[in-house]
């Protein structure tokens, strides 16, 4: 320890060699070797890197199925308004200072710790047409002309899953938007109150106003979990039924390791590594910028 | 300000009602992962078994003991190794100022949004020609190389947070950088070591897409081997059930009992925007 | 405009433990600017939140016009957007995200104001503060001062029956302050206001209050006009917090002697002043307050030869430090000048001292 900590006095920096190392390598790496894949005629298990060009990406844009999957990557995207309109509602609702508010915060939450493998398996169950929670309960309240087939049927499948997502997702939301209104200062509040502003009018004028941060934390941490959907959609749906519920990082996955098409499939993960970084640029440049 | 009763009663029924919305599941499962087959196919999913049974438990979890230990393994290693190296890049980061030093930073945070995907096939490929193909380690090593950015974002903050004339203070004092951080930073920071430690726990754990692609039969971790669960049994809605509790055990006493640490993971991991 | 009336208030924190305001009780006339007077975390701001219905006290009432607001005893309380009362926090509690346009236009938007009126209203004040380049920005690019202002004018734009002000000067640079407290005090008489002032500067006080509510710890010291508290002083404590220069305090045993009674403080005797001579006796201790406006430089008294320690001009008058062996004595004249020696004269008048029991600290 003692001649480590002399040589770590002297060379400060050198301690991040492993760690900035395997990121490097890792990560930045990762990505231009997966571009140099995509580029290539890499088909089957074996690798091979011989220069195709841009095959791959023309093929892409004339494969249905990735239009498909580029379709629902987009809807996906609709699970992080419901998110934030419903984490806002919860929030407020926590916020009245009812006794016992941090741990019906905390149940909410509760959703958003567990795997994605857990959650995927517990809503197959539930959206399961004859044995699923969902349909009888529809029967159970006379609704059983609602009853579906939800995530086995093209048409519903996408709404089902963002159902679930919105199940998972809202609790979070509610935790960072809550906090975002407790961290307006109580004295606005009182200030408001005095003024003679109702409750309604203190939230949309004063606070909510004052969210935009917190919302715009919820719309990146939810977005980025959207466009990374891999989880959740291969437990329960497998990308299926037929193609009606792939996604980007679905596609990906079954071209590459179960059709062996590596090229293909890291043609398909460079459009998505550069649909995150169009969502990401703006955001972390804005952060960058307040650390400097 | 004190209200009716009836505004009251009205705010908890909401907040009852917000319960059951994110509860019910959960709750099916457990009543459904207590039941016998017959029970299953019989009684209305939400109600609790009249003989509750843990054969469903038997069942699944002899077909996950190994992949939960796997589980158990890679986890601990790959939070273990995520979160010392993130901490020294954290330390770094927060305390010493050298040339494009907020540049760094950026660019490992990227590292935090990266979809996996897009380095999915050099991993595979890295992992095979290290012949750690369908290891624990392997698994270890993906881990820890994936989790140094959150590691790092999260320990920059909570080391930021301290104030920064207790470090300045040591060094001047003529502790080095590395005594400091072991006699000074690690002891006034302990809350913030055992969140980031919860919350890498919890997302190795949960994990799917790594163990899909460069574990095997030998080394699957537990979330592989229930979705295979559900894939070959898909009737028996019992087993999964159990299967899906026996994975999410773990987290839930970690949950119960440190979810103070870990909800302070979640806002911490989200600070980059406020 | 309304008088308020506080009858017995107390208010605790933290269940109970911390009591931060007890046995209070006071009333402010109709058009009175009141003073609420005291060093820091003696319990003004809780008392005026209490005015307000922010706090809802332990035990006591509230009156404000011919309406009790608050009443424990008697389950009352009107909420505090029904009592018609303006306030100017502590903090500025600015709205961040609003413009000070929006700040001011608020209150007026929120009891449903027509937009044309709201447009009037706020541009009056904010010519009347001088703030009128700055509606269009928001809190965060003004300074301190001009955050104090908005406050100052988010109270002005309403109509309400007491204003309460909560230390609204406080970060006002010192010209400003004189000019601000002119102003207000112009306001007040003009709109014939009731106003409630919180302020732990006692010139301030001293200077735009017509009454001084004084606190120490949660309760009441004294209550009056400035005036009475300068030349009354209850105990030691209002004498020692009114006043500036703070007045000299000696210690003294009352001894005979064959002129009569003297205060015998060491290096200095003083003839007891006729007006108290029945109530002392000779042994008994006291504590001997003079005011250093009350020291002379001539004619009748007790001259003091003391020995010159230092001199603060003021402009109009001068702080003269003079010590008579271990003694201290601070005295204020409105002389512009003072000649330059080692030794000066301080003149005292014995019916001008401030006797005060050393125990109770309670006037004699
Ligand atoms: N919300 C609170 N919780 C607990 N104690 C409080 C709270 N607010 C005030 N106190 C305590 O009550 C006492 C009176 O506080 P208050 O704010 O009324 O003082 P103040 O006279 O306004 O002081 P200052 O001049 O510093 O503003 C203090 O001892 C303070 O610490
Ligand atoms: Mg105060």
């Amino acid at each position: 320890m003692a001649r480590l900590s002399g040589w770590f006095t002297r060379h400060p920096l050198w301690v991040l060699v492993i760690p900035l190392g395997l990121v490097a390598y890792f990560v930045y790496g990762g990505l231009l070797w997966n571009f140099w894949v995509s580029v290539s005629d890499w088909r089957g298990l074996v690798p091979s890197y011989s220069f195709r060009g841009f095959d791959h990406y023309a093929r892409l844009f004339s494969d249905p199925v990735f239009w498909t999957s580029l379709k629902n990557t987009a809807i996906l995207f609709f699970t992080i308004p419901l998110c934030i309109l419903l984490g806002l509602g919860v929030a407020v609702l926590l916020d009245q200072g009812l006794l016992g508010s941090t741990v019906f915060r905390n149940l909410y939450l509760l959703p958003f710790a567990l795997s994605f493998v857990v959650t995927g398996t517990i809503w197959a169950w539930m959206y399961n047409p004859t044995s699923g929670i969902i349909n009888t309960l529809l029967r159970s309240i006379g609704l059983g002309a609602l009853q579906g087939t939800w995530h086995t049927s093209q048409r519903t499948v996408m709404g089902s899953i963002i159902l679930a997502l919105v199940w998972q997702f809202s609790g979070y939301a509610a935790l960072v938007l809550l906090a975002g209104i407790r961290s307006v200062p109580e004295v606005q509040i009182k200030a408001a109150m005095l003024e003679g502003a109702s409750k309604f009018r203190i939230y949309r004028k004063i606070v909510f106003p004052q969210l935009r941060g917190a919302i715009a934390t919820t719309i990146v941490v939810v977005m980025m979990y959207a466009l990374r959907s891999f989880d959740f959609i291969w437990v329960l749906t497998g990308g299926g039924p037929g193609y009606a519920s792939h996604t980007l990082p679905i596609m990906m996955y079954k071209e590459a390791f179960q059709a062996t098409r590596f090229a293909y499939g890291s043609a398909i993960a460079s459009v998505l590594l550069v649909l995150v970084l169009l969502i990401l640029v703006p955001y972390l440049y804005r952060t960058y910028r307040r650390g400097k | 300000m004190r209200r009716s009763a009836l505004v009251r009663g009205l705010l908890y029924l909401g907040l009852l009602l917000l319960t059951v919305f994110y509860l019910l599941p959960l709750w099916g499962a457990l009543t459904t992962s207590l039941k016998t087959d017959a029970e299953v196919d019989t009684t209305n999913p939400l109600s609790f078994p009249q003989r509750p049974t843990f054969e469903p438990y038997g069942a699944a979890f002899s077909y996950l003991r190994r992949p939960l230990l796997n589980s158990l393994l890679i986890t601990l290693g790959g939070t273990l190794g995520s979160v010392a190296l993130g901490a020294m890049c954290g330390y770094v980061l927060a305390n010493f100022r050298f040339k494009y030093d907020n540049l760094v930073f950026l660019l490992i945070t990227v590292g935090i949004f990266l979809p996996f995907q897009a380095i999915l096939i050099p991993l595979f490929q890295t992992i095979r020609s290290l012949g750690l193909y369908d290891s624990v380690l392997g698994l270890i090593l993906a881990h820890t190389a994936y989790g140094i950015p959150m590691c790092t974002l999260m320990f920059r903050v909570f080391y930021g947070e301290l104030p920064s004339s207790l470090v300045k203070q040591a060094l001047t004092d003529g502790s080095g950088p590395w005594r400091t951080y072991l006699k000074v930073v690690l002891p006034s920071t302990k809350i913030a070591t055992v969140t980031v430690l919860i919350f890498q726990f919890t997302s190795i754990w949960n994990e799917l897409l790594f163990g899909l692609v460069i574990g095997g039969p030998r080394s699957m971790p537990a979330t592989v081997a229930l979705n295979n669960l559900a894939g070959t049994l898909a009737a028996q809605w019992n087993v999964q059930m159990a299967g899906s509790m026996l994975l999410a055990i773990p987290v839930l006493l970690l949950y119960i009992f440190l979810g103070r640490y870990l909800i302070r993971g979640y806002m911490a991991g989200s600070v980059t925007a406020t | 405009m309304a008088e308020v009336k506080v009858a017995d208030l107390r208010v605790t924190y933290n269940r109970g433990r911390t009591v931060a305001a007890d046995d209070v009780s006071f009333e402010v006339t109709d058009g009175e600017f009141c003073i609420l007077l005291g060093p820091s975390g003696c319990g003004k701001t809780t008392v005026l939140h209490s005015i307000a219905g922010l706090i809802r006290p332990d035990r006591g009432e509230v009156r404000i016009g011919d309406q009790v607001v608050t009443s424990v005893e008697g389950g009352v309380y009107v909420r505090p957007q029904d009592r018609n009362v303006a306030m100017v926090f502590q903090e500025y509690a600015l709205y961040p995200n609003l413009t000070v346009w929006g700040n001011l236009a608020f209150p007026l938007e929120a009891r449903g104001m027509r937009k044309a009126e709201v447009r009037k209203k706020v541009s009056e004040v904010a010519e009347l503060l001088g703030i009128t380049e700055l509606l269009k920005r928001r809190p965060a690019q003004l300074s301190g001062g001009q955050r104090q202002r908005v406050a100052l004018g988010r109270a002005l734009v309403r109509d309400p029956s007491v204003f309460l002000l909560d230390e609204p000067l406080g970060n006002l640079d010192a010209k400003l302050r004189v000019q601000v407290r002119f102003e207000l005090k112009r306001i007040q008489k003009q709109l014939k206001a009731t106003m409630i002032y919180v302020t732990h500067d006692q010139t301030e006080a001293m200077t735009m209050g017509d009454r001084i509510v004084l606190m120490k710890d949660g309760k009441l010291v004294q209550v009056g006009p400035p005036r009475e508290l300068y030349e009354e002083p209850r105990n030691l404590f209002v004498a020692g917090f009114v006043g500036m220069p703070p007045i000299n305090l000696l210690h003294c045993t009352v001894v005979s002697s064959a002129d009569g009674l003297l205060l015998d403080a060491g290096e200095i005797k003083l003839p007891a002043p006729e007006t108290k001579r029945e109530k002392l006796s000779p042994g008994m201790r006291l504590v001997v307050g003079i005011r250093p406006a009350d020291i002379a430089w001539e004619g009748e008294g007790i001259p003091l030869e003391v020995a010159l320690e230092g001199v603060e001009p003021m402009g109009d008058s001068v702080i003269v430090h003079g010590s008579l062996g271990s003694i201290g004595l601070t005295a204020k004249w409105a002389l512009p000048e003072i000649q330059e020696s080692d030794r000066v004269k301080f003149v005292l008048n014995p019916e001008k001292l401030h006797l005060f029991d050393p125990g109770s600290g309670a006037r004699i």
